[in-house]
C-alpha cells in the first residue's frame, strides 16, 4: 500500500515537472529566428572581412607605425622592424639602436651578416621547393625613428640582396 | 518521451513546427565574440621604394646618346630643419620671399605640406610627361627628420586630386643622403 502511494506520488511529480517544462519552453520561448538572421549576417560579415583583409601582416606591438594615404595593401614577406630601441627580424632583436646611432657608416655590419644568412637560406629553399627568392622585405618603422637610421637599414638590406623594400604604414581612409 | 514524439508529429502535421535554434544560437554567441576579438580594425598598407639594383647603375651609359641624358628631370627634394628645398641637377627653386633659404620654409614652426603639394603638382603638370624620369623623385632628408614627416612628404608627392580625379605625380621614390 505504502509502495503504491509512493509510486503514485512519484508519477504526479513527474507529470508536474513535464507540465512545468512544457509551459516554460513553449509559450516563453523568445523569437529566435530574427535573432538568428542577425547573428548569421554578423558572422558572415566577420568571416568575409577576414578573408579579404586578413591578418596577413601584423604590426609589432612595441612600435607605432606612421599614417599614410597609400592605397597599396600590405603583402607578406620577410619582416624587419625598426623600433625605438632595436632592429628586429621576425621579432628577434638583431642590433640595438644605440649601436646604429653611434656608427658613421651606412652599413650596419651585424644586420648585414644576419640578412646575408637569411638570403642564403631562402635561396636554398628556392632550389629545393622552387619558390623564387625575390629579395622582398617588409620594413616596419616606428613613426619617430630618424631618417639616418632608416637610410642605414635600407642601404644594408639592399646590399644583402633585399632590394625590394616596402615600408609598412597605417592606411588613413 | 512518447509525449514529445507525438507532440512533434502533431506540430509537423499542422505546419507550425520550428527547428530548435538554441544550439545554433549558442554557437553564434561564442563565435562572434571570438571573431571580433581577433579582428583587426586598423588597415595596414605599404609604401614601395625603388632602389637601384647593386652594380646596375650606369651600366648602359655607352648606349645612351647625349640627348637621352639631357632628357632627365632629376627632381630632388631636400627635407631639412628649415623646410623643403626643390631642385634638380641644374636648378634650385628659390623661395620668392627669402633669398637663399629653402623653397618652402616652415610655416608657424611646422612643415608646409600644402605648399609642397601645390609646387610638386605644378612641376608634374609642366614637366611630368616631358621627361623619361618624370614620375620619380629623389628625397634626401636631414638625419634627424622623423619617419612620419618623411611618409607625409611622400604622400604629398605621390598623387594629387583635380576635380575628384586622382592624377599620379611622383610615385617612384628614391632616398638619398644630404
Amino acid at each position: 500500500m505504502a509502495a503504491k502511494t509512493a509510486s503514485a506520488s512519484l508519477e504526479r511529480g513527474a507529470t508536474k515537472r513535464r507540465n512545468f517544462s512544457k509551459n516554460k519552453s513553449e509559450p516563453g520561448l523568445p523569437p529566435l529566428t530574427s535573432m538568428m538572421d542577425a547573428m548569421t549576417i554578423i558572422l558572415l560579415f566577420l568571416l568575409k572581412s577576414f578573408s579579404t583583409e586578413g591578418s596577413i601582416v601584423s604590426a609589432s606591438k612595441d612600435l607605432q607605425l606612421a599614417i599614410s594615404d597609400t592605397d597599396i595593401k600590405a603583402e607578406r614577406s620577410m619582416s624587419l622592424s625598426i623600433s625605438r630601441n632595436a632592429i628586429l627580424i621576425d621579432d628577434k632583436p638583431v642590433v640595438l639602436m644605440s649601436e646604429v646611432h653611434s656608427s658613421d657608416q651606412l652599413m650596419i655590419d651585424k644586420l648585414y651578416t644576419f640578412l646575408e644568412k637569411q638570403a642564403e637560406l631562402q635561396k636554398k629553399v628556392e632550389q629545393s621547393t622552387g619558390r623564387p627568392f625575390k629579395g622582398e622585405v617588409t620594413i616596419q618603422v616606428d613613426k619617430d625613428v630618424n631618417y639616418d637610421s632608416l637610410l642605414k637599414v635600407l642601404f644594408t638590406s639592399a646590399q644583402a640582396e633585399y632590394s625590394r623594400q616596402r615600408l609598412l604604414v597605417i592606411r588613413n581612409e | 518521451m512518447p509525449y514529445l514524439a507525438s507532440s512533434s508529429t502533431k506540430k509537423t502535421q499542422s505546419g507550425n513546427s520550428e527547428p530548435n535554434l538554441l544550439p545554433m544560437m549558442n554557437l553564434m554567441v561564442v563565435l562572434i565574440p571570438v571573431l571580433l576579438s581577433a579582428a583587426e580594425f586598423i588597415k595596414i598598407g605599404m609604401l614601395e621604394i625603388d632602389l637601384p639594383t647593386s652594380g646596375g647603375g650606369g651600366g648602359s651609359s655607352s648606349e645612351e646618346t647625349p640627348q637621352e641624358v639631357e632628357q632627365k628631370l632629376g627632381l630632388k627634394l631636400f627635407v631639412t630643419k628649415n623646410g623643403f628645398t626643390l631642385a634638380n641637377d641644374f636648378v634650385v627653386i628659390k623661395d620668392s620671399a627669402s633669398d637663399g633659404g629653402p623653397t618652402i620654409p616652415l610655416k608657424n614652426g611646422e612643415y608646409d605640406f600644402e605648399s609642397l603639394h601645390t609646387q610638386l603638382a605644378d612641376i608634374s603638370e609642366k614637366y611630368g610627361s616631358k621627361f623619361k624620369d618624370g614620375k620619380s623623385i629623389k628625397i634626401a632628408a636631414d638625419s634627424s627628420i622623423a619617419f612620419q614627416t618623411l611618409v607625409t612628404t611622400m604622400d604629398n608627392a605621390r598623387s594629387t586630386k583635380v576635380n575628384g580625379k586622382t592624377i599620379v605625380m611622383f610615385p617612384q621614390v628614391n632616398f638619398g643622403r644630404l
